[in-house]
């Protein structure tokens, strides 16, 4: 378990795929530097998955509504999240190839002073699918979002969500406006650990996602609606594990626990999609142009 | 409307096979793994020579990806001395590897003038021909079968400022490993 790496655990956790344990990810024999440009398009992915699938109507009863969703979303790892340009600050090693961040496939590797050192692989990943639930309440042309998983123990695992996110019609000050019109807030915190009371393995991370966006629909026939907003979002990662140096090429941080801090290349993003209200039941699909493209469809009980 | 629902039926079932079926998530994988192999002696002849075996079912990433791997590519060898006695120096340092028989020679390098100090913590890269990269990854091919490799180190003429020397030296190679998610 040493030599594999913690995030192992985490893809396992996440993603559930026999892949991830046969190639596991060795983030443990990076420095802290490096780690940071590896995981970088983890903490951008946690950013665009959170951020997604907040909405599909602008509209905000103003008397009593409650909608429960569950959202799945489907993100595009683009190219150039998959490589990073390793720098091991190290003297006489410069022009180190390219290689794999955690979601790349191609490892690189340099020679130093006491031999080669070879940079894990990622995860191999074109696009990565995801779900989560969510439960909104509103009153008075505003909506409070709710995404909540106790932080629970799984053997050796602890994993926690909270998410919220408040969105007022502001269209329900404007008279005669024709379309509906909202603004929302988002943030979502998700939290990872893993103690098998090996210090050598021990993994935490706390990812925290922000994101505000303005979003306007329209519904036709009182059953169609189409939808589409403006997102501005930022994402973070702190990530604490064992930094192993394999090599002994790092003898002043070598085998001892880092805390990084990673943020994510989140900026901007733009929705438009369009949903189908069936009764209680909302159906919908959207594009996000961001960072990773992203697609997300929802159902929804919605009433 | 109830042709409208085809529609919308239609149009959901084609979003679904495109992204279960038409965007493969998962793309193939490429590891890089370091095989090495330690020389170690102390003596006091003329004449280093040893002789080390190594296997890929030795390494880990080679034993746990095993069952999906595609190929195996030969990338790049470094020699290094870990430690040696003050002056040892010798004669044509010769590193040779050969198949698990021991007799089909993979590669064969030669440095005219060995001095022992002269690779602690300053690799000497080997460059093989293209025609002993060939030899390497034809034997690589089928890699689901483990291969199992014998490296020998020779040194002629060798002295140093003792009686008694020491060398503690390895031989690496990277491979690519090419796995089928």
């Amino acid at each position: 378990m040493k030599n594999k790496l913690s995030l192992t655990l985490l893809t396992l956790f996440l993603f559930s795929s026999g892949l991830f344990a046969q190639v596991g990810i060795k983030v443990n024999s990076l420095p802290p530097f490096e780690a940071t440009e590896y995981l970088r398009p983890l903490s951008t992915w946690f950013g665009t998955y959170f951020n997604s699938g907040t909405y599909y109507d602008a509209s905000v009863p103003e008397l009593f509504g409650f909608k429960f969703s569950i959202v799945g979303s489907w993100a595009i790892i683009p190219e150039n999240q998959k490589t990073f340009k390793p720098n091991p600050q190290l003297p006489g090693v410069e022009n180190v190839e390219p290689s794999a961040t955690v979601f790349g496939n191609r490892a690189s590797y340099y020679l130093a002073d006491n031999g080669f050192f070879t940079y894990p692989t990622g995860l191999s990943l074109n696009a990565v699918p995801f779900g989560i639930y969510q439960f909104a309440g509103s009153f008075y042309n505003t909506e409070l979002m709710l995404r909540f998983f106790p932080k629970s123990k799984f053997e050796d695992s602890k994993v926690g969500l909270f998410g919220f996110g408040i969105k007022h019609d502001i269209s329900s000050h404007i008279p005669l406006i024709p379309v509906d019109l909202s603004v929302q807030i988002l943030f979502n915190r998700f939290d990872f650990e893993f103690d098998d009371g090996d210090f050598e393995n021990y993994t935490k991370l706390k990812s925290n996602n922000f994101a505000f966006n303005v979003h306007a629909s329209k519904t036709f026939a009182g059953m169609f609606i189409v939808y589409s907003g403006l997102q501005y979002e930022s994402s973070s990662m702190d990530f604490e594990y064992y930094f192993e140096d394999p090599n002994n090429n790092y003898s002043n941080i070598g085998k001892k626990i880092h805390n990084i801090s990673v943020d994510g290349d989140n900026n901007f993003r733009y929705t438009l999609g369009g949903a189908l209200k069936l009764g209680f039941f909302v159906i919908n699909a959207d594009v996000n142009l961001t960072k990773f493209t992203t697609f997300t469809t929802g159902l929804s009980l919605d009433f | 409307m109830r042709k409208f629902y085809k529609i919308i039926f239609t149009v959901a079932v084609i979003f679904i096979s495109f992204a279960l079926n038409a965007c493969d998530p998962f793309d193939d994988v490429y590891l890089t793994l370091a095989l090495e192999t330690e020389f170690n002696t102390t003596g006091a002849g003329t004449n280093i020579s040893l002789t080390n075996n190594l296997c890929l079912s030795d390494f880990s990433d080679y034993e746990d990806n095993r069952d999906k791997l595609e190929e195996i590519k030969y990338i790049t060898s470094a020699y290094l001395t870990l430690n040696a006695t003050q002056g040892l120096r010798g004669d044509n340092l010769t590193l040779k590897l050969y198949q698990a028989d021991g007799s089909t020679l993979l590669f064969e390098y030669v440095l005219p003038v060995f001095i022992a100090n002269n690779y602690v913590n300053n690799p000497l890269k080997i460059n093989l021909t293209q025609q002993e990269i060939n030899n390497l990854n034809t034997y690589l091919l089928n890699p689901k079968v483990d291969k199992c490799f014998v490296a020998t180190l020779d040194v002629s003429n060798v002295s140093s400022s003792g009686i008694i020397y020491n060398l503690e030296s390895k031989l690496e190679f990277v491979t690519e490993l090419k796995i089928k998610p």
